[in-house]
């Protein structure tokens, strides 16, 4: 059987990713040591929010692999995925199989939870969110504690996220990681190439991205 | 000369404290130490915004704070008698299951905050902002061990 080295991931897919694996433990440290550290740990917040809304708006406008009509499956297709997820050989889907795909929508939709109510967020000392103000401090408390348990469903899928990866490694000999390195997977079989867009479109949306977030937190 | 002033005002709180309220209906306790946290609060957010960066640095002002902290600091256990554990409020009952862990915590607050008003007092920025961030590691290990999520 003949590998297929095939692009798949766009830069701003592998950066967004990247990103994230940097912004979400340096997140979880700083509200960890509280204090004064939660202002870097608002700043990284509003990292995040910006990385989620570039994601969303790169899943319409984005490069082929990453635009969601490309992984979203029905149901049913994801149900027929499951056996090729359990055997041995590696799949032949060059972006997100249908059961990844959903796992990729559910993660932003947590993370977006997870940005949303730290706005509004306070710590019982000296930290409160940009939008504090707008809610009072019972609704902050409720918003803060939703803040709290929606950062241990955060925690689990990564680790659900993470073991399908070395699932994908040890079990079907697949290596995802690197594939978000490098951009490029190896695919037991030909697979339309990547459709790239063009770079000024990726720039716009995060430029666009950026404003969004600093017109929010200065609500 | 500060951390005998504090110490004399909180033995005389607690004496005229206990002597006025002795047995105090748990609602009111809970009240109590409501206003006690929320007057704490109202001085630490000051302290908050300069160690922030947010107000500039002001040696006279953060020491006026601290001082009211520690005092405050000094006045808070009295209001959770194990008594008021039948009171609605936001303590855990892991706080009435480890009373004498949530004591010591207490006692580590009011050393805490008083080394902070002296160290306040004399009017070193780093060595202030240091030592506020150990107290508010106080603060915050005992919130997030024995309140509740509100």
């Amino acid at each position: 059987m003949k590998d297929h080295l095939v692009p798949v991931w766009d830069l701003p897919v592998r950066l967004f990713h990247w990103l994230l694996v940097v912004a979400i433990p340096f997140s979880w440290w700083s509200a960890e040591e509280g204090g004064v550290m939660l202002k870097y740990h608002m700043w990284c917040g509003y990292t995040i929010f910006g990385l989620v809304l570039f994601r969303i708006a790169w899943g319409f406008f984005g490069s082929s692999y990453a635009r969601f009509a490309s992984f979203v499956q029905g149901p049913r297709r994801v149900l027929a995925s499951l056996g090729e997820l359990l055997d041995r050989r590696p799949l032949a889907t060059p972006g997100h199989n249908p059961l990844g795909g959903w796992m990729v929508m559910v993660l932003l939709l947590v993370l977006a939870v997870q940005v949303g109510t730290g706005l509004f967020a306070n710590d019982d000392l000296f930290n409160e969110g940009p939008l504090y103000a707008h809610v009072g401090k019972d609704t902050s408390d409720l918003l803060t504690a939703i803040h709290h348990v929606n950062f241990t469903i955060l925690l689990v899928l990564v680790a659900v996220h993470i073991a399908a990866v070395a699932w994908h490694r040890v079990r079907k000999g697949e290596h995802l990681a690197r594939a978000m390195v490098t951009g490029r997977k190896t695919l037991p079989a030909p697979a339309p190439p990547l459709v790239r867009v063009a770079a000024w479109r990726a720039l716009v949306i995060a430029g666009a991205s950026a404003a969004i977030v600093a017109t929010v937190v200065n609500l | 000369m500060k951390r005998a002033f504090i110490t004399l005002l909180g033995a005389s709180a607690i004496l005229t404290g206990a002597a006025v309220v002795a047995d105090p209906k748990p609602e009111d306790a809970v009240e109590y130490r409501q206003g006690i946290m929320m007057a704490m609060g109202w001085n630490v957010g000051p302290m908050g915004a300069m160690a922030k960066g947010e107000i500039p640095f002001d040696a006279e002002r953060f020491s006026f704070h601290a001082t009211r902290v520690a005092v405050l600091a000094q006045m808070a256990f009295e209001g959770f008698p194990p008594s008021s554990k039948s009171a609605e409020s936001h303590a855990k009952a892991a706080m009435w299951d480890n009373y004498p862990d949530f004591e010591e915590r207490m006692k580590k607050l009011e050393d805490s905050t008083a080394r902070l008003a002296e160290i306040a007092e004399a009017g070193d920025k780093g060595a202030t902002l240091a030592q506020f961030g150990d107290t508010v590691k106080v603060c915050k290990g005992c919130h997030d061990e024995y309140q509740e999520e509100h």
